[in-house]
């Protein structure tokens, strides 16, 4: 009796950590999507693409697919960077010339984007799923970190952990006490007369894009090594399921994606292991409905203001 | 008042016109703000009052005119006629050049043409020309130079074209007809690109005939700052984070100075929050310094609005109905703030309903009617005008 309740527990806790450990991926993914709506009220539906870049790229790097391997820190860095250069590009090259196109135009771009660059991808990376050899990545990361009883939390958890948390802290101090983060707050409110007091709002835009894309690229290459799996479509599921996230926790809402983005991966962690592991994407998007159909704006959402 | 005033001129406009579709909103205004002026723009509902405003600061692009502000030209002086000759031109030009690229596959590579893949990078490759087909003036100047580029290799290969195309006269199309049809396109579109880039070379008169691009921020920087008839404030951001918002043009933090907090952007920000509360401070606002705009009264909200357009350091304060809904003792509190900011040597161009914050405040008056000037001049010549009499009350 005490045995099965230990055992019950200690399967309980595993979950939690796995739940949460997914969920804050989630929510750095879910990040960009609502940063991005909320500036432009555009669902950048290629912002999965830039995280499947970022693992690429932290994969290519590291591996030496491009000629010259690099040591993992500096492979990170430089992939992180690239991303919020790609989400950038992406916001000139597709979506800044449909600023003031109806949005639906900008909402097919988008996916268009998605699809291209998931090609883009498959020409240069190939569909073989790559995984990072463990020779390259530092050896700690999947050493447990922690262990009681059956509980094993890895060091990996523990990094996607922390760098998620710190990265989310950062996001909210920039959002709400830099001057850039004033300018993306006061944008989102009234464009116009964000522009009639000063605020160049294409630059902003384009440095909304590079914050929540250097998130993603972040996700991405956690992502990687956390299911040691890199392949062309993994940026679609998890881009769909951060969406997912950022509509649960009210879209344009950074608080929300985040708390959307953890309810999301406790539900599917939780959903996979108590009652099948088969329909575990199922569950977590039932959570979303039901959410959604009592509270149709989102946990932190605001109701759609009149259009200024 | 006015004689101990430098008289430079701040604003002038002349002629400008806005047109919406058949709605002549704004008909040839000219007028002129002088430095350290109160300039005031009175006229019925609808007469186009703040149209002109948002045209002065690129919100709608006028139709035609000229707009000078502080010795720049913001739109410039050029026929509608020669306007829109360039325009239809690059349009003509633009609208042909979509046939240079199904043409030149058809030609070096008749077999490939009719495969799926052609056809489908031909088809954007046409969109992506068809994005170009917009008025010259909307166009970025990098984008213009695209453009330029675009003409000078549809001009090459038409040349290239006409000199070969008698290689070419034995391929039929779709076996029908044989591709001598070559000819005509070639030369289509050598002429119309060879004269639209002629106009277009010839730079300091296009750029009078399309307006320098500035953005309505850019004009802001210039100094030229604004209130809004329906207040347009920030309303879920505090009080003083509106304000440090106008700071915005003034700040120059880059990214990573702001994302890693260098000291640089870190001073800056001080330096721009002190400006704010000063600014606040002004207004009268400096015990609301946290909060949400949203939330302040009705009259507080409109004097955080002149604050955050004085924080943008404007040389012309464009002031939108500031008197709008207010009481009387708001208004003379008003009428006091204005007289303040004059003092501070800014010039403002106000629009106002209420006669009495005008009458106290104006150096001059202009008044419109369906979006002609119908008079000018001081507040005394304005009251006993005729037309403006007839224009509020209706001819007797």
């Amino acid at each position: 009796m005490l045995n099965t309740l230990l055992e019950q527990s200690s399967l309980f806790l595993q979950q939690l950590v796995n739940g949460v450990t997914l969920g804050s991926i989630y929510a750095l993914i879910a990040v960009g999507y609502t940063m991005v709506y909320g500036v432009i009220q555009l669902i950048n539906f290629a912002h999965g693409e830039i995280y499947m870049l970022g693992a690429f790229l932290s994969f290519s790097l590291v591996t030496g697919f491009f000629g010259i391997g690099l040591p993992f820190g500096l492979a990170v860095v430089i992939a992180v960077i690239f991303c919020a250069l790609a989400g950038v590009f992406l916001d000139i090259v597709a979506y800044r010339p449909l600023r003031r196109a109806p949005r639906l135009a900008a909402l097919i771009t988008a996916i268009g984007m998605s699809i291209f660059l998931q090609n883009l991808a498959l020409l240069i990376w190939g569909a073989q799923i790559k995984s990072f050899p463990r020779a390259v990545v530092p050896a700690f990361l999947f050493a447990p970190a922690l262990q009681f009883g059956d509980v094993v939390i890895s060091w990996l958890q523990v990094v996607i952990l922390t760098t998620a948390v710190l990265l989310m802290v950062m996001l909210q101090l920039i959002v709400h006490y830099t001057r850039i983060g004033r300018a993306m707050r006061a944008i989102a409110q009234d464009k116009t007369a964000a522009a009639l007091m000063g605020v160049n709002v294409d630059r902003v835009v384009s440095y909304t894009f590079a914050l929540g894309s250097g998130l993603g690229g972040v996700a991405g290459i956690l992502v990687g090594l956390y299911y040691n799996a890199v392949y062309p479509t993994m940026g679609y599921f998890a881009g769909i399921k951060a969406f997912a996230a950022a509509v649960l926790g009210g879209i344009g809402s950074i608080p929300g994606a985040i708390l959307g983005g953890g309810i999301l991966g406790l539900a599917e962690v939780f959903g996979g292991g108590y009652i099948s592991s088969s329909y575990s994407d199922g569950i977590a998007y039932a959570v979303m409905i039901l959410v959604i159909l009592v509270k149709p704006t989102g946990l932190f959402g605001r109701f759609a203001r009149d259009k200024a | 008042m006015t004689e101990r005033k430098s008289k430079k001129i701040l604003l002038q406009t002349h002629n400008l016109v806005k047109k919406f579709g058949g709605l002549t909103a704004v008909k040839d205004v000219s007028l002129d703000v002088k430095a350290g002026e109160i300039v005031a723009l009175i006229g019925p509902n609808g007469a186009g009052k703040t149209t002109f405003f948002n045209c002065l600061n690129q919100v709608t692009v006028p139709t035609s005119g000229a707009v000078t502000f502080a010795d720049q030209s913001l739109v410039s002086v050029v026929s509608p006629a020669t306007k829109l000759l360039v325009l239809r031109l690059s349009q003509v030009f633009a609208g042909l050049s979509l046939l240079w690229l199904p043409l030149v596959l058809g030609v070096v590579w008749p077999e490939a043409f009719f495969r799926l893949e052609a056809v489908i990078a031909l088809s954007s490759l046409t969109l992506f020309r068809i994005y170009l087909l917009r008025p010259l003036s909307r166009f970025r100047p990098w984008s213009r130079l695209l453009l330029i580029i675009f003409m000078l290799v549809d001009i090459v290969c038409g040349a290239v074209w006409l000199a070969r195309s008698a290689e070419f006269s034995e391929i039929s199309f779709f076996g029908l007809f044989p591709f001598y049809p070559l000819l005509v396109p070639g030369a289509i579109i050598l002429i119309a690109g060879a004269l639209t880039l002629l106009v277009m070379f010839n730079l300091p008169r296009v750029r009078e005939a399309f307006g320098r691009y500035l953005r309505a921020d850019t004009i802001t920087r210039l100094g030229m700052g604004r209130t809004f008839q329906n207040i347009r404030l920030f309303s879920s951001l505090s009080a003083l984070d509106n304000v440090k918002l106008g700071r915005h043009c003034r700040t120059k933090a880059n990214f990573f100075g702001t994302v890693f907090c260098l000291p640089q952007a870190r001073r800056e920000e001080q330096d721009s929050a002190e400006k704010a509360a000063e600014c606040l401070r002004f207004v009268g606002l400096g015990d609301q310094l946290l909060t949400r705009a949203g939330a302040l009264p009705y009259g507080d909200q409109r004097r955080l609005e002149i604050a955050r357009a004085l924080a943008t350091e404007p040389r012309l304060l464009l002031l939108d109905e500031p008197a709008a809904g207010m009481n009387p003792t708001e208004s003379r509190e008003l009428i006091t703030l204005v007289r303040r900011i004059s003092r501070a040597g800014i010039a403002i161009l106000i629009i106002e309903h209420d006669m009495k914050v005008i009458m106290n405040l104006a150096d001059r008056i202009f008044v419109l009617d369906h979006g002609e000037l119908i008079a000018s001049g001081t507040p005394e010549a304005i009251r006993k005008d005729k037309k403006v009499i007839e224009a509020y009350l209706g001819a007797q």
